[in-house]
């Protein structure tokens, strides 16, 4: 555990439960013309066997890129230029498998994709084909992973239409996705995401796009599907709301980085990171109606450019004169719960030079 | 399925008469007839032509007839198989046309597969390897095709094969060849001369085509239902076939309707350089000689051509994406 | 000023739009999508009118009626001027709508494609003020400098394109555009749907300080009833082309009386872990309006449905034991429907 700083005892106990994945100093980088774009970029997470992990944040703050990256679905030119995403299958005993390592069209991590992980993504418009019926796709997903004949893998597809709830599952499975409404083109990537029995579902703001009572639904399924089959989830989402209905941990993401974890409590009752706390409380709520929302000043910077202290030093209403000169390491703020910021801490995350010993 | 391919059909029957009409009101346009210019013509040899002749010519024709009985004759004429008589030729049109046509047709569709094939692998290259020495090659080669005129492009072509391999192009077969029945030696001669005017003619068409399907490919590169195919483990040239491509081809078969007369048009040139025996320069003489019948006739071909064209490619999208299939 | 003597800036009566279905060779019309099907409010100066529901429930088809976009198919849309003439804009010409247009302004839900790409944030802002006033760049600019100011933009980034600002930024473009003529009706459809939550509170903060500073009227229409609870003084609920319920906001919140509400008030998800609430989670999606189902809309959805719903249709009447509210259900009167207020207080904060 050489790769792990002393400031990081809080992230280490919380490595203590049963793992499934660890993201460990994850950079993902875009290359393009008008320069790089550090979206990802130094990431820390885990995610506990059979528990939710939320990841939440504005856009532009990594978070899907974070999801894409752990089974190196980056749209280009974005590539993993560091870091690991160590994936334990059965148990953190286990040996695990390094996914940041794996070839990106390699077979190894073709087997890996939507057998053990799966990913479930937002806009189900987009994420099905619309020249496909939706019983083709999930019959391929089915047979990439297990011999079965054609006639058995419909069956199968079938079955799982009928499982997340799709009502006449054997006429559905014939349907082109322009023929379902939204909510049942999500639950058919759902089913089709879980064909295979992962054992970790990631789901990118899989609600986004859907009116409210249909994302009860959907987000009804996810939750007793994850008790029913044994998985782990990673939950992607803007939306303080449905992160407070569905997960155990949280990590809040912002420029690329983790800026707080801790557990759904931690997040919501002990806020400690200056991003977080005002994040929720530009949140529109029941008992000050009509009143001023606290706002949080200034704007995410352009993409190209980082700031030399802390990333949130610009528009945080607690800035002090270090937080724009160097950059805070994580800090344990509780039990599980910690925090980047100079409240908490006087030191300094490391150079990069330091973590020339994780790969 | 059927019903949109009734349907299809059907909506080409009003479009041919209207078609029809445009072709016979164009055609009617210039002042005089081919009788009159005929008359003209003889006086300045000095022929002295009668009046009562020049009235038995125009009864014969039925030019003496108002514009609108004209065309009635002319489209009742036509649904008999009777296509008119050509005045510059003097042979019924059918015939000069039957000589003419399936060269063009073939040289055609020849064309339209050439460009589609080229245009297929060179776009697919150049889309999947974005930014690549092979795709900086590929778009300067396509700019240099769009930008060069097809005559001059035929010249060049002909002076190379002439020069490198001793190879006489011009016309669609060998001296030996001309006049013989058809055999497998007649055949290969004709492919290998279809090979000049096929490149020459397509070029052009290729090189837009091939930024055309580069475009789309680019686009559906990235969408997330290709992403989503990655994710679940679909590999590689696969998932680049079964989803992306098959999207990026629909508006690419969608050009084909308007790829036909392109082609037709920009056969004309090259075939008056490379003296081949096709419509193109036929049409243009028929037109400039006001010899109607045989101008109409023509252009009635090739417009039905193109509806044909429109009907395969509308057909083959229907195949493509099923979002149009299920819409009627 | 009492309320009877208040007269509406606004008034729908009985508004429908329907739009034809043609099917078939001949495109023959066999059907008609109801999106807008008999509804009517009344919208009073410097009020905030919002309305929910989901896609497809015809919010958006009804706003287009009202700034003369859609000619509605029936009924009547009032509006009175500045001058205190009342104009009918759903019989209104051209030329008229054109002159009550500069009196109602829309607000677009996409600050990226609602704005000419090639056009400097001068001449957007000052499009309005050429075309209705003939105002060239020079007479204007000081105009569109004062409403960037107003909108909270720094007025020296005028001859900058929409690419270089931000999604919130775009979106104050297109209100300062909006204000350019005084306008007296804002209508907002999903003015802050594309935006983050920091950036949503900052544009809804602009929206309440407009509205004190210019005495504006808005309808606000949102599919976040967050969003809409925060800005709105009176709400209405609307399902397929139908307003089922309308009440003032906090009633309306707090005490629904259409089980629709009280559906969408427990679908939304709580941003705090220690609401667990007691979902109502509806079976199925929205009906279709095109084959919209015999007596009330909602009732195959409905969990409280009884046999009277599936026959006779529910009008919008005003319930019993509340005031200025209105359910178009048949029993607003005995259901007893769970809303917002016991949420927020167990939650603590």
């Amino acid at each position: 555990m050489s790769f792990l700083r002393s400031a990081d005892v809080g992230y280490r106990r919380f490595l203590m439960t049963d793992r499934i994945l660890d993201i460990q100093n994850l950079k993902t980088y875009f290359h393009t013309q008008e320069g790089v774009i550090r979206a990802v970029d130094g990431v820390y997470l885990s995610v506990r066997r059979r528990k939710a992990l939320g990841i939440v944040g504005e856009s532009g703050c990594g978070k899907s890129i974070t999801s894409l990256s752990v089974l190196q679905v980056i749209p280009s030119p974005g590539r993993i230029v560091d870091g690991r995403v160590l994936f334990y299958p059965e148990a953190e005993s286990d040996r695990p498998v390094d996914l940041a390592q794996l070839k990106r069209h390699g077979r190894e991590l073709r087997r890996i994709r939507g057998k053990d992980i799966s990913l479930v993504f937002q806009e189900p418009m987009v994420a099905l084909s619309p020249v496909y019926t939706v019983g083709n796709q999930i019959i391929e997903a089915l047979r990439l992973h297990e011999p079965h004949s054609k006639r058995r893998a419909r069956e199968l597809a079938v079955e799982m239409l009928d499982k997340v709830g799709i009502p006449n599952p054997d006429v559905m499975v014939d349907r082109y996705t322009f023929e379902l409404s939204g909510g049942m083109r999500q639950r058919a990537l759902i089913a089709m995401a879980l064909v295979c029995g992962p054992k970790l579902l990631i789901a990118d703001e899989p609600t986004t796009a859907i009116d409210v009572t249909i994302q009860a639904q959907i987000l009804d399924l996810i939750r007793s599907l994850q008790t029913d089959m044994d998985m782990s989830v990673m939950l992607i989402t803007h939306d303080l709301g449905v992160i407070a209905e569905m997960v155990d941990d949280i990590v809040v993401m912002y420029l690329g980085k983790v800026v707080e974890s801790g557990s759904l409590h931690d997040i919501f009752d002990r806020a400690s990171h200056p991003y977080t706390v005002a994040l929720q409380r530009s949140i529109p709520r029941f008992q000050r109606r009509g009143q001023p929302l606290e706002v949080i000043r200034g704007n995410v910077p352009d993409p190209y450019t980082r700031p030399q202290g802390c990333e949130f030093a610009e528009r945080c209403p607690k800035a002090m004169n270090r937080c724009f000169q160097d950059k805070p390491a994580m800090a344990e703020v509780g039990d599980r719960h910690s925090a980047k910021c100079f409240l908490f801490t006087d030191e300094v995350e490391s150079a990069p030079g330091r973590e020339a010993n994780v790969r | 399925m059927a019903s949109y391919i009734v349907r299809r059909v059907l909506m080409m029957i009003p479009l041919l008469v209207l078609v029809s009409g445009v072709i016979f009101i164009v055609i009617q346009l210039p002042p005089g007839d081919y009788v009159s210019r005929h008359v003209a013509r003889l006086e300045m040899e000095g022929v002295v032509t009668h009046e009562a002749e020049i009235e038995a010519l125009k009864r014969r024709y039925g030019l003496d007839r108002p514009v609108h009985e004209q065309y009635l004759l002319w489209v009742r004429a036509m649904l008999r198989g009777d296509f008119g008589y050509s005045f510059a030729v003097r042979r019924p049109v059918l015939s000069v046309v039957a000589e003419r046509l399936p060269y063009s047709i073939i040289i055609s569709v020849a064309t339209l597969l050439f460009s589609w094939v080229v245009a297929f692998l060179v776009g697919t290259y150049t889309a999947t390897r974005q930014y690549s020495p092979g795709d900086y090659i590929a778009s300067f080669l396509g700019f240099l095709g769009l930008a060069t005129p097809n005559f001059m492009l035929a010249l060049i072509l002909m002076w190379i094969m002439y020069s490198v391999f001793g190879f006489t192009v011009g016309g669609l077969f060998s001296p030996e060849y001309q006049d013989a029945p058809w055999t497998m030696g007649r055949v290969l001669d004709l492919l290998k001369h279809l090979i000049i005017p096929v490149i020459v003619v397509g070029t052009a068409g290729t090189a837009g085509s091939i930024r055309i399907l580069r475009a789309n490919l680019l686009d559906e590169l990235n969408k997330p239902y290709v992403i989503t195919a990655e994710a679940k483990g679909v590999p590689p040239f696969r998932r680049l076939c079964k989803y992306p491509l098959r999207v990026a081809l629909i508006p690419f078969t969608s050009t084909v309707g308007w790829e036909l007369p392109n082609i037709v048009s920009g056969e004309t040139i090259t075939a008056v350089v490379l003296s081949l025996p096709t419509v193109g320069p036929m049409l243009l003489r028929a037109l400039v000689d006001q010899d109607m019948f045989l101008a109409g006739s023509l252009i009635l071909f090739l417009s039905l051509l193109t509806l044909v064209g429109t009907l395969v490619s509308d057909l083959l999208l229907a195949w493509l994406d099923p979002r149009i299939r299920y819409d009627r | 000023m009492s309320d009877n003597v208040r007269q509406p800036m606004l008034e729908l009566i009985n508004l429908r739009k329907y739009f034809p279905v043609k099917k078939g060779f001949f495109r023959r019309h066999v059907a008609d999508v109801k999106a807008v099907d008999g509804v009517s409010f009344s919208l009073y100066e410097g009020e905030t009118f919002g309305l929910v529901g989901e896609s497809g429930c015809g919010k958006t088809t009804l706003i287009k009626n009202i700034v003369g976009a859609l000619r509605p198919t029936s009924g009547q849309i009032l509006f009175t001027d500045a001058g205190g003439q009342t104009h009918d804009i759903a019989r209104a010409d051209r030329e008229r709508i054109e002159a009550i247009r500069r009196d109602i302004q829309m607000i677009f839900q996409d600050p990226f494609s609602s704005l000419n790409p090639r056009m400097t944030v001068q001449d957007i802002i000052g499009e309005p003020l050429l075309v209705n006033e003939g105002k060239g760049r020079r007479a204007s600019r000081a105009r569109v400098a004062e409403l960037m100011e107003l909108v909270g933009l720094n007025p020296e980034l005028l001859r900058r394109y929409p690419h270089a600002f931000s999604g919130g930024q775009r979106q104050r473009i297109g209100i300062a555009r909006a204000l350019a003529l005084d306008p007296k009706l804002l209508l907002a459809d999903e003015p802050t749907s594309a935006l983050d939550v920091s950036v949503q509170a900052q544009i809804l903060n602009l929206f309440m300080r407009l509205q004190r500073e210019l005495n504006l009227s808005y309808i606000f229409i949102s599919h976040d009833l967050t969003v809409v609870q925060h800005i709105s003084d009176r709400a209405a609920v609307m399902y397929v082309g139908h307003i089922v319920e309308t009440a003032e906001t906090e009633r309306l919140y707090v005490s629904p009386k259409h089980p629709y509400t009280e559906a969408l008030l427990s679908a939304v998800p709580y941003p705090h872990p220690d609401v667990k609430k007691k979902k109502v989670v509806l079976k199925g999606g929205a009906a279709d309006p095109q084959l919209l189902p015999a007596g009330c809309p909602f009732h195959p959805r409905c969990p409280y449905v009884e046999a009277l719903c599936s026959t006779r249709f529910p009008s919008l009447e005003e319930v019993t034991e509340s005031q200025q509210h209105w359910s178009a259900c048949h029993y607003a009167d005995s259901l007893s429907l769970r809303g917002l207020d016991t949420l927020e207080e167990s939650a603590g904060s």
